[in-house]
């Protein structure tokens, strides 16, 4: 997330921010997974969903979580992000 | 909606409550700078690891590899190789740690100078190439004259006492920093 964040920083567009730990989840959210970290250990499967929103030059941290709930946390940022964009 | 940070490291600082974990964590940003501003640069570029890796000739291993590796572990041969992909030359510097944002202006400046006069040494009575000079200088002029009046209203608005005293423009911190031809005119 520091990577990320430091990226948008220099004013790189969140769509060009690529790499093997960041998937592009739907409406913008990204998922951080455990994989940057350049650990010797196997780490758990675990994805940390962000959100940049450019209009405020935000980046929001939504949520963390496993595999087995990646469905519901992708809805659940899903729609806070709906909230956000909707100004609620 | 939650509270707002200014970075990761500030987040972590706050929410965390086990002072070990604080520190490891400001140690693994810091040990990660190179490799995050490599990670900035190709995104930049707007290039993929793939695509970096192509230009470069290795594998997209190496190149998530090099993205996540501790400064300790990169080597020069690693940013020659980003800078060569990229088209960007390799500058290695180092930079006086107390130096402050105002003397780092101050040292653009001069810098600015610096390649302003280069640029007009190259003129030598061509006419066609003294236009185009002289059109950058005025481009120059304007752009860089906007960058300062753009903050001055904003900054009229805040300041309770207007500032009338005339402006003083100091040389930059580092005396060891400028170049020979600066100290001549800072003599002179």
């Amino acid at each position: 997330m520091d990577t990320y964040f430091e990226s948008l920083r220099r004013d790189i567009n969140p769509l060009q921010i690529n790499a093997g730990f960041i998937h592009h989840e739907p409406i913008g959210i990204k998922a951080v997974d455990q994989k940057g970290g350049n650990k010797k250990i196997k780490l758990k499967q675990t994805r940390l969903y962000i959100f940049p929103y450019t209009e405020e030059k935000v980046l929001y941290a939504l949520t963390i979580g496993d595999k087995q709930s990646q469905k519901e946390d992708i809805k659940w940022c899903q729609d806070f992000v709906k909230k956000i964009k909707g100004g609620a | 909606m939650g509270k707002r940070v200014n970075s990761v490291l500030q987040s972590v600082k706050e929410i965390s409550t086990t002072k070990s974990f604080k520190k490891k964590f400001a140690e693994e940003v810091q040990n990660k700078s190179v490799a995050k501003f490599l990670f900035s640069l190709r995104c930049g570029h707007k290039l993929t690891q793939k695509q970096l890796a192509g230009k470069i000739r290795c594998s997209q291993g190496r190149i998530s590899k090099i993205e996540s590796s501790c400064n300790r572990e990169l080597t020069i041969k690693d940013l020659m190789d980003y800078g060569n992909a990229l088209n960007l030359q390799l500058e290695v510097g180092y930079q006086n740690k107390n130096a402050r944002i105002v003397d780092l202006i101050k040292c653009h400046a001069f810098k600015i100078k610096e390649y302003l006069e280069k640029l007009v040494g190259l003129v030598k009575g061509d006419e066609i190439m003294a236009a185009h000079v002289l059109k950058f200088h005025l481009e120059a002029y304007d752009n860089i004259t906007n960058f300062i009046l753009k903050n001055i209203p904003d900054l009229h608005k805040k300041s309770l006492k207007p500032f009338k005293e005339p402006v003083h423009i100091s040389t930059p911190l580092d005396d060891e920093l400028k170049m020979p031809q600066e100290k001549e005119l800072i003599k002179a």
